[in-house]
């Protein structure tokens, strides 16, 4: 009788443990790889707020060694070079639908005076002087 | 016993996530601040055609100054700032070309910041530590 009543007990107390220490170890281990993901994202909104911050003067000099004729090397961001002469007749349709990425990032502006024939940005039958807009993303 | 291993092991994981994120965005702020700069400095000495000095932002981690790399060029068409203690780097555009491999790597002297040369050179803009002929004066935006 009592040799029954202890195996029942130990029967019992087997059955009545919820989780198991594997199950335990699977959900924390879970939980570690979540908290890491949802950090590492956190930080990387950080970062990528950080760089909205950041103003862009690149239009200014892109815009100077155009009016200068120099050589230049076409920066990595997206850039759109506008002329117009006093009727805007010869304007560039390209930079109509300028944009800086789906998400509406910054736009920046330049602008110069410039002689038509002596820039190769404008077409060789716009004579006279143009001014010359640069639009450059951040 | 187990159940409070997990918990310590967790909270020891989360701990180092969340400081190792943190000192990443700063040290990535530190370092988009500083290539800004440069890149500033670069193309305006470009376009202009002019040697000039100037003044290049300090690295700080946990209160104290840290290297900074600068490299101008590589890959081509952009600079570089890299901070090796908190494994972060930014990259700006520069318009003109470079010589091949220039890079820099200093630690300010003084929080005021780290005076350096941006000159053109027959074969593209050069970038030294320290300012141009001896002269300190700072570039106009």
């Amino acid at each position: 009788m009592s040799n029954n009543l202890k195996l029942r007990k130990i029967s019992r107390g087997q059955r009545g443990q919820l989780f198991s220490v594997d199950f335990i170890l699977a959900v924390a281990f879970l939980v570690i790889g979540l908290g890491a993901v949802l950090q590492t994202s956190a930080a990387i909104q950080q970062s990528s707020a950080s760089r909205a911050q950041i103003t862009s003067d690149l239009a200014v000099p892109l815009s100077q060694m155009i009016a200068n004729g120099e050589p230049f090397i076409a920066p990595s961001t997206p850039y759109c070079v506008r002329w117009s002469n006093q009727t805007d007749a010869m304007d560039n349709p390209s930079c109509h639908s300028f944009s800086c990425g789906p998400s509406g990032g910054n736009i920046y502006a330049s602008q110069r005076l410039i002689q038509c024939y002596n820039s190769t940005f404008v077409p060789p039958a716009l004579n006279g002087t143009c001014l010359m807009t640069v639009y450059t993303c951040e | 016993m187990t159940l409070f291993i997990v918990v310590a092991v967790w909270a020891a994981n989360y701990a180092q996530v969340f400081t190792t994120s943190v000192n990443d965005a700063a040290g990535y702020t530190q370092a988009v601040a500083i290539t800004t700069s440069a890149a500033t400095a670069v193309n305006t000495a470009c376009a202009y055609g002019t040697n000039d000095t100037f003044l290049l932002p300090c690295a700080f981690e946990g209160g104290q100054m840290v290297p900074v790399e600068l490299t101008l060029g590589s890959p081509a068409g952009s600079i570089t700032a890299s901070l090796p203690g908190s494994n972060v780097s930014a990259s700006r555009s520069i318009l003109c070309t470079t010589a091949p491999s220039d890079q820099i790597v200093y630690i300010c002297d003084s929080t005021q910041g780290e005076w350096a040369c941006v000159a053109n050179q027959a074969n593209g803009i050069n970038l030294t530590d320290g300012s141009c002929n001896g002269i300190n004066t700072t570039v106009g935006a």
